[in-house]
């Protein structure tokens, strides 16, 4: 089990995209860097933000960078806090979902964009899900 | 025939027109008896669900919204002889504000003989984003079209306009809530009156969606820098038409199907972007399922 937002989980949730033909066909159309950011929670041994950059491409991902307590570069970054974060990757949330409720906010980037490609945020989340985590007890 | 000359008979604007003539209802003609006596029963027998809460706000939220979009209707009509935008646009809008006058009169007797209070009370039901999308931007997005002069700045403004309206508004909000509140009625036998008043309305949406789709196609095919218009609109407004539906995630037990809602909304989007050539998605599919609504 690896800790989430970590080099080693960020590590192996690339390996999942890449070697997932599902989100190879659905993220075709997607073409921008992706950030994921995690809000700095100190009480879950999160003391900075954290944020995953990942460069997706036509179905791919080529590299990872994991940045603690620097702001995202990419094209789109979405943020949101620890709980929010676990409840997607979890399964309990949707993650078109949680951005139209605000749980996760696309604090860069086209939202109509963004929707357009519900189906490759879903296989994308689908990917991270089969990377073993342990988000700890709620 | 006066209009002969100006009017393309067999144009898809002309052929909603045609059916709005068809499919005429009247809202008065809707029997709310049933819907009296089994309203004090949900009342009575569901209040830890809230669904009597949920339903007179979903209510509430349609009354409001209709009127909004009667009052913001007659500058479209307006602007299509200064926008040189073609009758046929103009015998469908006018059927079409006849309809949206009709929407806010059925939850006005709704409000009036179901609820016991008066439709006034539903503009106060609305939260900021609900607000926003359906009165205020509307507003503002109607006022510029009816400011807007000259040819070429009259049809940016309808475009915008329509973006807005049928697109956001009606496509994403209105026959998305129409669709979510009669389905959740109909799986629970509950309130027939309101549940052929949803149908109907949906079906009248349809069209009015419908012809949001043909005007972005047939604008942005001919003026393809007209795309990012859309777009711009479309950026705005999603925040607000999200959180408009994310308007009933407070409930514990929400009595429409929250995901299902939000996907059928973005679904219209992408067919009204797949219309502005934004997306790679073709628009007949909706246009099939408007098609079948009537």
């Amino acid at each position: 089990m690896l800790r989430p937002f970590t080099p080693e989980w960020a590590a192996a949730f690339r390996d999942a995209i890449n070697a997932d033909a599902e989100y190879r066909t659905a993220g075709a159309g997607w073409t921008w860097p992706l950030a994921l950011s995690l809000s700095a929670d100190p009480a879950r041994g999160f003391p900075h933000d954290v944020a995953i950059e990942l460069d997706l491409a036509h179905g791919t991902c080529g590299e990872v960078r994991v940045k603690v307590g620097e702001r995202a570069t990419t094209d789109y970054v979405l943020r949101g806090d620890y709980d929010a974060w676990r409840a997607v990757v979890g399964g309990q949330l949707d993650p078109v979902v949680a951005v139209t409720m605000g749980k996760l906010k696309l604090v860069q980037g086209s939202l109509t964009t963004l929707m357009l490609q519900t189906k490759a945020a879903k296989a994308l989340v689908a990917c991270a899900q089969k990377v073993p985590t342990d988000f700890g007890a709620s | 025939m006066p209009f002969a000359n100006a009017t393309d008979l067999a144009s898809p604007y002309f052929q909603l027109f045609g059916k709005a003539k068809r499919l005429h209802w009247d809202p008065a003609d809707i029997d709310l008896s049933a819907d009296r006596d089994q309203w004090r029963l949900i009342v009575r027998d569901y209040q830890r669900e809230r669904y009597a809460e949920q339903i007179r706000r979903l209510c509430a939220f349609f009354a409001a919204g209709e009127e909004s979009v009667t009052n913001t209707l007659a500058p479209f009509l307006a602007a299509v002889p200064r926008g040189e935008l073609g009758l046929d646009k103009e015998f469908h809008l006018a059927a079409q504000l006849y309809e949206e006058a009709k929407h806010y009169e059925f939850f006005a007797r709704y409000f009036n003989e179901v609820f016991g209070e008066s439709p006034a009370v539903a503009a106060a039901e609305l939260t900021p984003a609900p607000q926003a999308v359906l009165v205020d931007d509307l507003n503002a997005v109607t006022d510029r079209l009816r400011r807007a002069e000259g040819r070429e700045a009259v049809r940016h403004a309808f475009l915008e306009a329509v973006t807005h309206y049928m697109g956001a508004v009606e496509a994403m909000l209105a026959r998305t809530g129409y669709v979510g509140a009669h389905d959740a009625l109909a799986s629970r036998g509950w309130l027939p009156g309101l549940q052929e008043g949803f149908r109907l309305i949906r079906r009248d949406e349809g069209r009015h969606v419908a012809f949001g789709i043909h005007v972005v196609r047939e604008m942005c095919a001919d003026e393809p820098h007209l795309r990012s218009l859309v777009q711009d609109t479309f950026e705005r407004n999603l925040p607000n038409v999200l959180g408009t539906i994310q308007a009933f995630g407070i409930y514990d037990t929400p009595i429409v199907d929250l995901g299902k809602l939000t996907a059928f909304a973005l679904g219209a989007y992408e067919q009204f972007m797949g219309a502005a050539g934004l997306a790679a998605i073709d628009a007949t599919g909706l246009e099939t399922e408007l098609d079948a609504d009537g």
